[in-house]
């Protein structure tokens, strides 16, 4: 088990930079998820890691040495794929034992590890199927074991769990979890997905547009957006960004760090009618109402034309409908504020 | 399956019509396929009176004299032997270079990359006599003239070009990741090609060996400028027989048989694999 | 990914593609050099071995056999290659409309491109007999004929394309089969639900889509009728009175049977010259099509 850190690391293609400045440290042991949109380079990010993406400047450290110029197969990683990449001439057994193989193991080992990772992971049945007789939550679960068998020094991940259906998915995110808690071993996630970050990670950063956006804890990237990038991102539906102005009109004065700010307020923390110890932000027409059943979110236009989105339990059905006006409330120590220039969280 | 049920519910008249003339069409071009290759064949199993004979007979008494008599011609044998061994080491060549070549043209960085493309698009499609005349007399001087070897390997301008398109086609279909999920594990390059590539494409790998092995046995021109009687092909023993045609038509045409037989039983075992390959190199070329 | 395996593998990508370089170089770079060199020499294989400048290409140039050969040529492959097209890609068209597997009609429909050109061309000899041969028995039966085929200037050049359509005619077919039947059923489906007939969609829907595989078809057909050899070696050997006499027969004769290298040569260069101008030209209308496509 080893640490993995990034020191001032930029990639570029030619003249186009794709990463620049990143600084990240992922601690030994701990289970760090990269998440992002589409295009934020964590996937790029992450091959890093593994040296399948050369690095153009910067320092690379894994375990305390510069790894720039090591070859993946000198890394003593071991990586999961998006579609798995599992070998498809060869049976699961030899899928499993491919790297161990290739590193001259005696067979002896290679048998008694094989079994221990199959025993593992349930894949006993499987060892002589061949990848293509393999449901896509099989060939998960011999991505992983490949992954274990050589007790790398870290895992990484690359939305491993995208061309799942979304039950296993929630399994599989349990079972990777799981094994990464008994295993301790350093972990890299990737993923868009901002509900296997938040409910996989130790940690999370979040990357735009080849930066790092915020790194911390998911109870920290919910409560304490660093940013607007990052205020947006983590949570779902997303948080009502607005000019101070437009969310408070002239209560705006009455709030703390109200004035010529941006406003953040989540969904689930905006009130229906008046509420004890809430500030009232006015009236609003809802445009359309989405129910889900357990809950509903509720879309309105206010006065000063902004859109906002509250979300509230089911119970509303039938009470509330489209067209009818709403007095809007929120708790003021709910409210997120950033500058509305730089889109910095203000102290 | 959805067009074709759309393409019936959609069947008119006219369209019936049509589609006769269809079925008519195939017919009577499968008959013009078939029909030179029949009638060959009822000639070399004719006796030289009914081969002879005016107008041609349809109907005859079919006798094996015409191939008895080849098998104790010892040249055409000879030759035969020859083509099975050029083709055997011809094929051999093609493939052992142009997998490599083909696995770093597609997953390698390689610099002049479209150098080599445009080099081997050149080898394949110009003349014959370009690279034979040029070679008589250097393969007079290295002793590579009238050779088994030698012949093989001069017929590597056309096959090698073939078979390193062919072969990039079938690895590109191969997901990149599964280089990368095989690198992390430890497998070099050489690893990778021959313990994943090569057997993740033998499909691929048949084909193009299929299709170099029809060409090289068929082959000509090359055979002509650069064998004299070692290694003549079977190509060439055939053609002796061009010089008295018209006086011994039965062992021409038995000859001929003979020398189609390889082929049609490839045809018949490697169908989808020529034909895969075939498009291929019409698509990818 | 290409510029990180450019650290990890040029030196090994090196070593995997010497072998190939090394062979293509023997066997294409070497003779395409020295037949270049030997192209402005009055070589005889022997001991003539004198530079002589331009006189090989301007001899060719000014001489009417040379002229000759090159029109017998592209006649015949311009009207083989027209032939092979026209009937391959109508097969194609018909094959693809039948309800019914179509594997064993596309082996059978293969089978002459499994033949060699020599011995297609002693085949049709045993057919195309004056005398004894079928087909002039055949045609006999609709009151034609009888012709001399082979034997005669008028009927050569003909007899030898219909040969070349028989032995080729099944690659534009295979190739054409196999794109006709990639094409995506959407297209076709959303025609038809707004009511094109069936010739509307062949015009107008799949014949764009198979524009460029089609122009590809017509290239190796393009340079393979050209250098024809074999079929033309076989049968007529240039005749009668060098009626059929090709480029590559023509150099055949002028290096093996007169010893004239140094005017086969530039005969082959000049010849190689002309395939080179005929595919970019045709890669420029295939270019072209998909840029206004």
């Amino acid at each position: 088990m080893r640490d993995i850190r990034f020191l001032d690391v930029a990639k570029s293609y030619g003249d186009v930079e794709v990463i620049s400045g990143l600084d990240l440290h992922v601690h030994e042991g701990e289970f760090m998820v990269l998440v992002g949109p589409s295009g934020c380079a964590k996937s790029t990010t992450l091959r890093m890691i593994a040296g399948l993406e050369s690095i153009s400047s910067g320092d690379l450290m894994i375990g305390g040495e510069r790894a720039n110029h090591l070859s993946p197969a000198q890394r003593n990683i071991s990586m999961v794929f998006q579609s798995y990449a599992l070998f498809p001439n060869m049976s699961v057994r030899d899928n499993l034992s491919f790297g161990l193989r290739v590193r001259k193991t005696d067979p002896a080992t290679v048998k008694s590890e094989v079994a221990r990772v199959a025993d593992t992971l349930g894949l006993g049945e499987l060892l002589d199927r061949k990848p293509r007789q393999l449901s896509g939550g099989q060939a998960q679960r011999v991505a992983l074991g490949r992954a274990m068998i050589r007790r790398p020094d870290a895992f990484l991940f690359d939305e491993p769990l995208s061309n799942l259906d979304a039950e296993l998915r929630v399994q599989m995110r349990g079972e990777i979890s799981e094994m990464q808690r008994q295993l301790t071993t350093t972990t890299v996630y990737v993923t868009h997905d901002q509900v296997e970050a938040m409910t996989m990670g130790d940690r999370i950063a979040v990357m735009n547009r080849g930066r790092i956006m915020q790194v911390g804890v998911p109870t920290e990237l919910y409560e304490r957006p660093r940013n607007t990038f990052v205020a947006g991102f983590i949570g779902s539906p997303r948080m009502n960004l607005l000019d101070a102005e437009d969310l408070l009109g002239d209560a705006a004065a009455t709030v703390d760090r109200g004035r010529g700010s941006t406003l953040g307020i989540r969904p689930e923390h905006l009130l229906i009618g008046l509420t004890e110890g809430a500030v009232p932000v006015g009236e609003a027409r809802v445009n359309r109402i989405e129910d889900l059943g357990h809950e509903a979110l509720v879309h309105l236009g206010n006065v000063r034309g902004a859109h906002l989105t509250v979300r509230t339990s089911g119970d509303i059905r039938g009470v509330v409908r489209a067209g009818e006006t709403l007095s809007l409330a929120l708790r003021p120590d709910r409210l997120h504020a950033f500058d509305s220039t730089t889109g910095e969280r203000l102290p | 399956m959805t067009a074709r049920t759309a393409l019936q519910f959609h069947d008119g008249r006219g369209q019936g019509l049509s589609r006769a003339w269809a079925y008519a069409f195939t017919g009577a071009m499968i008959l013009f396929s078939l029909f030179p290759v029949y009638w060959v064949l009822t000639v070399s199993l004719k006796s030289r009176r009914d081969g002879l004979a005016s107008p041609p007979l349809w109907i005859f008494d079919p006798t094996t004299a015409n191939y008895l008599k080849l098998w104790s011609h010892e040249t055409f044998k000879y030759t035969f032997l020859n083509s099975v061994i050029i083709t055997a080491i011809g094929v051999a060549l093609s493939l052992a270079i142009a997998i490599p070549t083909a696995y770093a043209i597609v997953r390698m960085k390689i610099r002049g990359r479209n150098l080599v493309g445009v080099w081997l698009i050149l080898a394949y499609m110009l003349p014959e006599f370009l690279f034979v005349i040029p070679m008589f007399s250097l393969y007079q001087w290295t002793g590579l003239y009238d050779t088994h070897v030698g012949l093989a390997l001069m017929y590597q301008v056309h096959v090698l070009p073939l078979s390193i398109w062919l072969l990039s086609s079938f690895f590109r279909e191969i997901n990149p990741a599964i280089d990368e999920a095989a690198r992390i594990e430890g497998a070099s390059n050489w690893q990778i090609l021959t313990r994943i590539y090569v057997p993740c494409t033998l499909p691929g790998m048949a084909a193009t060996a299929v299709l170099n092995a029809i060409w090289i046995w068929n082959e000509l021109a090359i055979a002509l400028g650069l064998t004299f009687s070692r290694a003549e092909t079977v190509t060439l023993g055939i053609t002796s027989f061009r010089g008295y045609a018209a006086l011994d038509w039965g062992a021409m045409t038995a000859a001929s048989i003979i020398a189609i037989v390889p082929m049609l039983l490839f045809a018949v075992a490697a169908q989808k694999h020529i034909v895969k390959g075939l498009s291929l190199g019409a698509v990818k070329g | 990914m290409t510029s990180a395996l450019r650290c990890l593998g040029s030196a090994s990508a090196f070593w995997f593609v010497l072998p190939c370089l090394l062979v293509l170089a023997f066997t294409s770079v070497y003779p395409v050099g020295f037949g270049l060199a030997v192209s402005f020499t009055n070589w005889n294989w022997g001991n003539q071995f004198e530079f002589v400048g331009w006189a090989n290409y301007a001899n060719l140039l000014a001489d009417a056999e040379f002229w000759s050969v090159m029109r017998n040529t592209v006649v015949f492959a311009a009207s083989a290659t027209a032939i092979e097209i026209a009937l391959g890609f109508y097969l194609a068209v018909q094959v693809d409309r039948l309800a019914i597997r179509t594997d064993l009609i596309r082996a059978v429909i293969m089978l002459p491109l499994m033949v060699s050109g020599i011995v297609v061309a002693l085949m049709s000899k045993v057919m195309f007999d004056p005398f004894l041969g079928i087909i002039n028995h055949l045609i006999g039966v609709f009151g034609l004929g009888p012709s001399a085929f082979y034997g005669a200037a008028e009927t050569a050049m003909a007899s030898i394309v219909a040969v070349d359509v028989w032995w080729q005619t099944a690659f534009v077919f295979i190739i054409m089969l196999a794109g006709l039947r990639s094409l995506p059923a959407e297209p076709v489906e959303a025609a038809r639900v707004e009511g094109a007939s069936e010739f509307t969609i062949f015009w107008f829907i799949k014949l764009p889509m198979l524009r460029s595989l089609l122009i590809t078809v017509v290239i190796i057909r393009a340079i393979d009728t050209l250098k024809v050899f074999d079929i033309v070696f076989g049968t007529t050997g240039g005749g009668p009175a060098l009626a059929t006499e090709v480029v590559q027969t023509f150099v055949y004769r002028t290096a093996y049977s007169y010893q004239q290298i140094g005017k086969a040569m530039a005969t082959m260069i000049l010849f190689s010259l002309l395939i080179l101008v005929i595919s970019l030209a045709l890669q420029a209308l295939q270019r072209r099509g998909e840029d206004a496509a």
